[in-house]
């Protein structure tokens, strides 16, 4: 009864268990066992143990068990399945003598086969590891506390320039190599993990190269990696790493910052950085001296509350165009209110910047203060009017005058008195368009002259133009001639000034004309312009005056007594009525030769 | 005959402009030194057109016309400025004053009867020149 349920239990335990005798023939095996082995329940009894180890005799496999123990563990002996296929195995061998005195063998079997390939990922994981860390160049080691030895990896040699021949203990070199000022602090912190006041530390030191020339920058973490019984660190583990090349961008990118933080600080102009809202996120001191606020008192506002009433309608359409994207900057002359409830003209330029995804982030505004500027403006407008009236109030007297005085209808005058009457009107006429030209002069250099654009067939205005100048031409005894292409060109034009600019152009070209000759005038299309030329034909312009030919107040040497006069700014104004709206002028010329100007204005968008 | 009020300082610019409209024999001219006493002189005189100055001491030539045309029997009246200042800009705002024409100064006296006379074509085309 008791023997069969020993012999129950055999045959039922999840352990694979089996009895083999002298000769090999397993003569016990239980059902895990059977499964171990890939056979049917009971199918391996009286095989031989051969068919299932890896070894061929008894005695090779006794010899796993040295006397005088009577067992062994052997974790290098695989069995093999009903398919031949090879399984690792712990075997727990264990030997004795039967009464009948034969040697017999019980084995307790465990298949090792998860555990031999967990070892196997471990080792590879640890590889991978090892090669990551090398691969980062990331030097490793490790601190014993007790014994104050450090240990460190391949790697952390290579960064400290190590190649084993060094003299003194790792400690004390890497001590000599912490930059001076770095030194403090870094032992100071490492100390502190040690002391285990810090589970971990990190830092950033420079060291010495190993020949002492250069400086290298490191990052070090360390943290406890041991300790004791009672709790105190024995062991701390830590990692280092070169960042010398990330030291120097960052060094740099905090100098520029620096740079720029200053020049925005110390801007001789106001600057700012606005919000979406129009609320200041950023303002310098020059922006808080020409509005009258503190830095805390301009973050409680915006620009809206600062800005002129009158000025602010048309300051909020640029910056809603801006935002919408339909400008990338604006500039503008507006008002602003300062603290003490004075007036302050500012000069704005307002730029947007984006976001990484295009999106507006905020706005970078520059304001200088043009107050005083605006005052002398006006100071100089007025004097320019002034001037204007005093200077042509007794002219019309002058000339009227000499008109009257002329008109044969009404007086009756000898040659001679004539004469002179006509000189004093040719020089009060003289005197008129030189007034004329200053103030012209002055309103297209403030850029303050305003222009009434609209479409006008040119040739007709060259036409108009021809025959105010031909009495002026018939003095110099020259005659226009036209060469008009398309007779329907409309070009976008302020009649006004192009008549300016036609009557300085011939006037220019007779003057300077051969006596007897002829004044060419053409117009053609030239691409998207309507292109007008004057030529004329005589002495040519020297090579030394070509160059200065459109700067105001220049005047070619006269020759052959020539009559000259003017202020020499005709040509100069004639260049900025043209640029200004919208075209070109330059001109050619031989000397003793063919001279031509040309000129160019839109084609008019609704031209045929 | 074509009454005109003319009111201009400077007295040579009165006395040339006078001259120049008795030339033709067809203008009856009264003048004034300042707007203050053109304004006085206006209301028994009815013209039939002004001229005026546009920069004087005192009222100005717009400030002078601001007052004729408060009083309903003026307010039709055609006027033409005489300006030094000719700056296209001086210019549209006389017309947008309401000016029939605007002559810049200097002057030629010599076309000044030709210009009134176009003007008052231009206001009453019935008036035969």
């Amino acid at each position: 009864m008791g023997e069969s349920l020993i012999i129950d239990a055999f045959m039922h335990m999840q352990v694979p268990l089996m009895i083999v005798g002298p000769d090999g023939v397993i003569h016990h095996c239980n059902q895990a066992s059977s499964r171990l082995f890939g056979y049917e329940d009971n199918t391996l009894n009286y095989l031989s143990v051969f068919d299932v180890l890896s070894v061929k005799t008894m005695s090779e496999l006794s010899a796993y068990i040295e006397p005088p123990a009577y067992s062994a563990v052997i974790t290098d002996l695989p069995g093999i399945n009903q398919s031949g296929t090879p399984i690792p195995l712990l075997i727990q061998l264990t030997a004795w003598t039967d009464t009948n005195g034969d040697r017999q063998h019980a084995l307790a079997m465990r298949d090792i086969a998860e555990d031999v390939k967990a070892a196997r990922l471990s080792r590879e994981e640890l590889k991978r590891a090892h090669n990551a860390i090398n691969g980062a160049r990331i030097g490793v080691f490790e601190y014993d506390c007790e014994t104050g030895k450090l240990s460190v990896s391949d790697m952390w040699r290579e960064l400290m320039e190590l190649d084993g021949s060094e003299t003194q203990p790792l400690m004390e070199e890497w001590r000599s190599r912490v930059h001076p000022h770095d030194a403090e602090t870094v032992t100071n912190l490492l100390q502190d993990c040690l002391n285990g006041e810090s589970e971990r530390v990190s830092c950033e030191y420079r060291t010495r190269s190993k020949d002492g020339k250069k400086w290298r920058w490191v990052s070090a973490d360390m943290a406890v990696s041991k300790r004791d019984a009672e709790g105190k660190v024995v062991q701390a583990t830590g990692a280092m790493s070169d960042i010398t090349e990330r030291k120097k961008i960052e060094l740099a990118y905090h100098r520029i910052a620096k740079q720029f933080r200053s020049s925005f600080e110390n801007a001789t102009i106001g600057k700012a950085v606005v919000g979406l809202e129009g609320e200041f996120l950023q303002v310098n001191t020059a922006l808080c001296e020409i509005l009258g606020y503190t830095e805390e008192e301009l973050f409680k506002t915006n620009f809206q509350t600062l800005t002129h009433p009158d000025d602010l309608v048309k300051d909020l359409e640029q910056f809603k165009r801006l935002k919408a994207g339909e400008t990338s900057s604006y500039q503008t002359e507006k008002r602003y209110l300062r603290s003490n409830g004075a007036v302050m003209w500012g000069l704005v330029s307002v730029g947007m910047v984006v976001d990484s995804n295009g999106k507006p982030d905020h706005f970078i505004s520059q304001i200088v203060d043009v107050t005083e500027q605006r005052r002398l403006d006006e100071l100089k407008d007025q004097f320019v009017a002034t001037v204007s009236h005093e200077l042509r109030t007794p002219l019309t007297s002058l000339l009227g005058s000499l008109s009257l005085l002329s008109s044969t209808d009404a007086f009756s005058l000898p040659d001679s008195a004539r004469k002179l009457i006509g000189i004093a009107q040719k020089n009060g006429s003289r005197l008129e368009s030189l007034v004329n030209d200053i103030l012209d002069f002055e309103k297209f250099s403030a850029r303050q002259m305003r222009y009434s654009l609209s479409d006008h067939p040119i040739s007709n205005l060259i036409e108009d133009a021809i025959s105010l100048n031909r009495p002026y031409a018939q003095k110099f005894g020259v005659q226009f001639e036209t060469r008009i292409v398309d007779k329907e060109l409309k070009g976008l034009v302020d009649p006004k000034r192009f008549q300016q600019v036609m009557s300085n152009l011939l006037s220019n070209a007779a003057k300077f004309a051969n006596d007897g000759s002829v004044i060419d005038v053409t117009l053609e299309k030239a691409d998207d312009d309507i292109k007008v030329s004057v030529t004329n034909y005589g002495s040519g312009i020297s090579k030394e005056f070509r160059k200065q030919i459109f700067k105001p107040f220049s005047q070619d040497l006269p020759t052959n007594n020539q009559e000259r006069g003017g202020t020499g700014l005709g040509l100069s104004i004639t260049k900025k009525i043209i640029e200004q709206t919208g075209g070109a002028i330059d001109f050619d010329s031989e000397e003793n030769g063919k001279t031509t100007f040309w000129f160019t204005v839109p084609i008019s968008k609704v031209s045929a | 005959m074509i009454k005109i009020l003319h009111v201009e300082d400077d007295a040579d610019i009165r006395e040339i402009a006078l001259m120049a409209l008795s030339l033709s024999g067809d203008f009856d001219v009264t003048q004034c030194e300042s707007g203050e006493d053109a304004i006085k002189a206006v209301a028994h005189l009815q013209p039939d057109l002004f001229l005026l100055d546009v920069m004087m001491p005192g009222l100005t030539g717009p400030e002078t016309l601001e007052h004729f045309r408060k009083d309903p029997s003026l307010s039709e009246v055609p006027v033409i400025f005489m300006t030094a200042r000719a700056q296209s800009n001086d210019v549209e705002w006389l017309y947008q004053l309401g000016a029939a024409q605007v002559i810049s100064k200097p002057f030629d006296p010599l076309t000044l009867s030709t210009q009134i006379m176009t003007t008052m074509q231009m206001c009453h085309p019935r008036i035969a020149v």
